[in-house]
């Protein structure tokens, strides 16, 4: 599984699609995290079809990595927490009217974007989590379903099996470094960690994608399973508006992922849309929006891919050997290719 | 960190019911505790006492749709960024301290609902709040002379706490029942980091109040927190913040919001939508954002200010 995204890269062969609009026209844009291109160009199909909407690209690009388990970290079948259950996460902005929909700790549903997008055409509210968003998912139509698989269970087995190692657990006993559960609070607090015995790559891809239209609409959208062995009810950056994507029409939008527990407290989407409005280059507000991170916690992993309304596009990166890889498609590009940027 | 000049401690608390806690905080952070400890027990004097739920704020706050009592809470440290949450967490009315258990227990940031229940009991904590799931109503362990109060009252408030050290540490926290007959699992923006609360060592500390589902899609500490960063004093960052977001939501008329923020000078600014607040609980009334502030000086009482809304 770590390196599926590897493979990926290699088999890349150019995916030509149906352009409309003129063929130098740098929007409409779709972006996104990771060499997830079958995500691309299913967003890109959308927006193709002459009355495409770009939330609805959104929907069906991030919905497509739910459905072909991009990485093993979006969609069922994934990331067991402790307990061996899958969990998701997933929101849906639009940058025209800041709505946003999200759901967090989505129990026994696949379609995580899908129930977030319910959550913001369906209620009043913004974010829904845990049992309850299942129970609103079933409400509005939505199938419910196990999210385990073969694979899941094995990787859940495996790490039982292994001493429950890694885990998300500090300043417990019995010594969480060595031991499985149940946990008591330990007497000391250590001075918290940093994030380097945290999570290697294969553990913290989450699809964040943006797509502008040709008006210079905007609008972003996040799905994933979370971190492997999570503590059950963990809620990573990739619903929480702001950290995981944000979108602003007129202005730009950006996705995030990454080490979430971290990122999240630093809200590099809406840092870097902000920094857009300010009349940054979208390399130079992707790299700012990082800094801080990096310089907070220097161990950790994570990108944030950043397009402005003019279809403008860019991301920065930190910890990531090899670099990051996002995937873009606009007619200028004439293709969804894979782009390269170096971490700091 | 510029140890030999020595600063002096702050405490501020969203609206004016936030006196107490501020005072209990004052207290602590004068003792020599440090601001998470002043920040949580302030927390915590709130969430246990009923008399705050009109306020939306723990053990008396008003019930979701189901008739359950659900809390969002968070404590975000300035030294490190660190930060911890709960969401929609049921039956644990110190939901703060759980949040503060996230942040020092778990490499998480934020646990929700059934997890971050199961997680506060393993971690120790009883559960002292009894919802019942019995369809049309609650019966939970609460005077019924709260519960009406609580239906009297409409208004978004929670309560956020700031604390700045002498020793030029900073930490914040926000605890919140959430909104009447919310949908249950709803989870507002009082725990989200940069929404409802923000800290960060070499600037200061925000804090927001007011229509969470609003309030999170412009994520407000965040902003007032990068435009202190940015030289501005906390007052001017406040009414800013306030200003670009009430131009981006022009054709709805402004939602609810209050914000309060400290730099690590100690300078205390707000700035508010809010036209006039309503005590429920002593009948009283301010005009615009009333917020408790106490400058430093051991022994003495919190002040109430008032922020007036931003035109």
């Amino acid at each position: 599984m770590a390196t599926s995204w590897q493979r990926g890269v290699c088999l890349l062969l150019p995916i030509f699609v149906s352009w409309v609009n003129t063929k130098s026209s740098p929007l409409p844009l779709v972006i996104n995290t990771w060499p997830f291109t079958n995500a691309t160009e299913k967003a890109w199909e959308v927006m193709s079809e002459g009355s495409g909407k770009a939330l609805d690209a959104v929907v069906a690009g991030c919905g497509q990595c739910q459905t072909q388990q991009c990485d093993g970290t979006v969609g069922y079948g994934g990331s067991p927490d402790e307990t061996g259950e899958t969990t998701l996460d997933a929101m849906i902005m639009n940058g025209d009217t800041f709505e946003v929909g999200s759901v967090g700790d989505l129990r026994r549903v696949k379609d995580a974007i899908g129930v977030a997008r319910a959550v913001m055409d369906y209620t009043q509210h913004t974010l829904l989590a845990g049992e309850a968003a299942t129970r609103f998912a079933v409400d509005m139509g939505f199938k419910e379903e196990s999210l385990s698989t073969n694979s899941s269970v094995q990787m859940w087995k495996g790490w039982k099996s292994g001493h429950c190692q890694p885990n998300y657990r500090k300043n417990v006993s019995p010594d969480p470094k060595t031991h499985c559960g149940p946990y008591k609070p330990s007497s000391n607090v250590e001075e918290r960690q940093r994030a380097s015995d945290r999570v290697g790559r294969d553990n913290h891809d989450t699809i964040g994608m943006v797509v502008v239209d040709i008006n210079s609409r905007v609008m972003a959208g996040t799905t994933t399973n979370g971190m492997n062995h999570k503590v059950p009810g963990r809620i990573g950056d990739s619903p929480i508006v702001g950290a995981g994507a944000y979108a602003s029409s007129g202005v730009g939008g950006a996705a995030a992922t990454g080490d979430g527990d971290i990122m999240m407290r630093f809200l590099p989407a809406f840092h870097a849309v902000t920094l857009l409005g300010q009349g940054l280059t979208v390399t130079k507000a992707a790299q700012v929006a990082m800094a801080p991170i990096a310089k907070a916690y220097p161990t950790f992993s994570g990108a944030v891919v950043v397009a402005d309304a003019k279809g403008n596009f860019g991301a920065a990166c930190h910890g990531l050997q090899g670099g990051f890889h996002y995937s873009v498609a606009t007619p200028q590009i004439g293709q969804v290719k894979v782009y390269v940027v170096d971490c700091t | 960190m510029d140890s030999a000049r020595k600063r002096h401690a702050v405490v501020v608390g969203t609206w004016a019911f936030s006196a107490e806690p501020v005072k209990v905080a004052a207290r602590l952070v004068s003792q020599g505790c440090t601001c998470e400890d002043s920040v949580e027990n302030a927390l915590n004097l709130a969430e246990e006492d009923e008399k705050y739920g009109p306020f939306q704020v723990g053990r008396g706050g008003p019930p979701n749709q189901n008739g359950e009592l659900e809390m969002d809470a968070a404590i975000m440290s300035g030294k490190q960024m660190s930060f911890g949450a709960v969401t929609a967490l049921q039956g644990i009315s110190r939901a703060s301290s759980v949040a503060r258990c996230v942040m020092e227990r778990s490499k998480h940031s934020m646990l929700t609902a059934q997890g971050a229940q199961d997680f506060a009991v393993q971690s120790g904590f009883h559960l002292d709040i009894l919802n019942t799931q019995s369809g049309d109503g609650a019966s939970r362990i609460q005077s019924s002379e709260h519960q009406a109060k609580s239906e009297s009252s409409s208004q978004h408030d929670t309560l956020g706490i700031i604390v700045l050290d002498s020793h030029g540490n900073i930490a914040t926290g926000v605890t919140s029942s959430g909104m009447k007959n919310k949908a249950r699992g709803r989870i507002g923006d009082s725990a989200l980091p940069g929404s409802g609360l923000f800290a960060d060592n070499e600037v200061g500390a925000v804090c927001c109040s007011g229509e969470g589902d609003q309030i999170m899609k412009f994520c407000p500490s965040f902003m007032v927190l990068e435009l202190m960063r940015q030289g501005m004093e906390p007052e001017t960052a406040c009414q800013t913040a306030i200003r670009r977001i009430t131009k981006r939501v022009k054709p709805s008329p402004p939602f609810e919001l209050a914000i309060i923020a400290v730099n690590m000078e100690g300078k205390v600014g707000a700035a508010t939508t809010v036209k006039e607040w309503g005590d429920t609980v002593t009948g009283r009334s301010y005009p615009g954002f009333p917020f408790a502030v106490w400058s430093g000086i051991a022994g003495e009482e919190p002040q109430i200010r008032s922020a007036q809304p931003e035109t």
